[in-house]
């Protein structure tokens, strides 16, 4: 089997425009968090959110294209195009059909689907935009990746809830590591900000009003955030002999199912999908330096998941450095395993973990060796990024560090 | 009255459910952090006639 390395990295969310900027601001610990913008809130218990703020579709698309892509499709598009260019690729007819494309997204094109109900329901319009389809479509972000890029391999996407993009990358990582494909863009990308799903998330009870706390005696819930991430990845021979930058190696992918309950978390469920994330990487727990938690900041995952890392790690969890992300940039759903990879890749690199901001207080219920508040400095070869979804559904990805 | 929903097997979904229901039932909006203390029987009614007095006198 081929080593798969990660040769290229895109994002987009409310803490940068690309990954330079995503990464200043993350090691700085700076919150993407403000009163959400896109929509009246008033009927709303909760007015925080993760957004990016001032995009100009304008900027990045031609008339069609802005007229085709919902917002999630946007983000889809412009993280891949940055992916590709820090690749270096020029996406030749002989390559076009050897790139495979993997996109995860949790609820698709949302705001488009509200708007174009709203008329239906609401001002007895009788007709809705004949591009609604096209636009909701949870595969739209992975069509006009293909068609911006010339690119023409397998592609599709993958839809778990909050792990959709670590199930995303995970595919496209066996598809690359077993010569299906010669290189793949992965990722995800979520736009969830339409009234009609906040108020779904509302009624679930477990948005913060204020801060996204995760790990902390005094969280509150999760803070929803928008975006997306596309990684590049092609066998590492291929990748030395083109001597273009390795940002990390992608070395493991490991996936479970709780077969529990729809939204109550199980330790078990996440621990296996460490564990088979390990063990496809051929490694011990003993070599993981950091874990990139799921971390939403709900009373119940952050406890849960501190008693599967405990399970997994059982001699060293009091060292093995463990964040959350999410406290900074939200929980962006589909997105979320994508941008935390970029994260977890680029900690690897410049031997710094990212904090988990707002932390204020240990819960005994969550006994793991968190980063609060400030980055830090470590020398660590593996990492691990993990996303659990509602129904169950588990996804881990393991990385290495390049060189 | 004070069996809490633990005990008679209603999880965090059933509860949420139950929010939902009473909310619908009476008009209201419960707050997140009045909900958490919803965790019996007797803890719906002692909350619901609180919220329902505070509405009557235009608290709410």
């Amino acid at each position: 089997m081929r080593r798969v390395a990660v040769t290229g990295i895109g994002v987009i969310c409310a803490l940068g425009r690309n990954a330079e900027e995503f990464w200043e601001n993350l090691i700085l610990g700076r919150s993407g968090v403000r009163d959400i913008q896109s929509l009246d809130t008033s009927k709303l218990r909760f007015h925080r959110g993760a957004e990016v703020l001032d995009l100009d579709p304008a900027e990045h698309f031609d008339g069609t294209q802005q007229f085709c892509l919902d917002r999630f499709s946007q983000f889809a598009v412009i993280a891949a195009r940055e992916a590709i260019g820090k690749a270096g690729v020029t996406i030749t007819p002989g390559l076009a059909s050897r790139i495979g494309v993997v996109t995860g997204s949790s609820v698709g094109g949302q705001s488009s689907q509200d708007a174009e109900f709203r008329g239906l329901y609401l001002h007895g319009t009788n007709r809705v935009h004949p591009l609604t389809i096209p636009r909701v479509m949870m595969n739209a972000g992975a069509s006009q990746i293909c068609m911006d890029l010339g690119i023409t391999g397998p592609a599709m996407t993958v839809s778990t809830a909050c792990s959709s993009s670590n199930h995303a990358i995970g595919q496209a990582f066996w598809m690359v590591r077993s010569k299906q494909v010669d290189m793949a863009i992965a990722g995800g990308s979520e736009a969830p900000f339409s009234l009609g799903l906040l108020k779904a998330w509302e009624a679930m009870r477990v948005i913060s009003q204020e801060k996204c706390r995760p790990f902390s005696k005094d969280r509150s819930g999760l803070i929803l955030g928008e975006g997306g991430a596309m990684l590049v990845l092609e066998p590492r021979e291929q990748a030395l002999a083109r001597g273009t930058t390795i940002y990390a190696e992608i070395t493991g992918f490991g996936a479970s199912a709780d077969a529990h309950h729809i939204t109550q978390p199980t330790a078990s469920g996440p621990a296996q999908a460490m564990h088979a994330a390990l063990a496809d990487a051929g490694i011990s727990c003993d070599a993981i330096g950091y874990v990139n938690a799921h971390g939403t900041g709900t009373i119940s995952n952050d406890m849960v998941e501190s008693r599967a890392i405990q399970q997994v790690f059982p001699a060293s969890s009091d060292r093995v450095l463990v964040s959350s992300t999410k406290s900074m940039h939200g929980h962006t759903l589909g997105a979320a395993g994508a941008i935390e990879a970029v994260a977890t890749i680029l900690a690897l690199r410049n031997g710094i973990v990212p904090p988990t901001i707002n932390f204020t207080e240990p819960d005994p219920e969550c006994d793991i060796n968190l980063v609060a508040n400030e980055c830090q400095a470590a020398v660590m070869e593996y990492g691990l990024s993990n996303s659990f979804a509602f129904g169950g559904l588990n996804a881990v990805l393991a990385f290495r560090r390049e060189g | 009255m004070d069996t809490t929903f633990d005990e008679l097997g209603i999880d965090s979904l059933d509860r949420i459910n139950i929010l939902f229901e009473l909310e619908n039932e009476f008009d209201i909006g419960i707050p997140d952090e009045r909900a958490r203390s919803i965790n019996s029987v007797n803890g719906i009614v002692v909350q619901l006639a609180d919220y329902l007095q505070q509405e009557q006198d235009g608290r709410v």
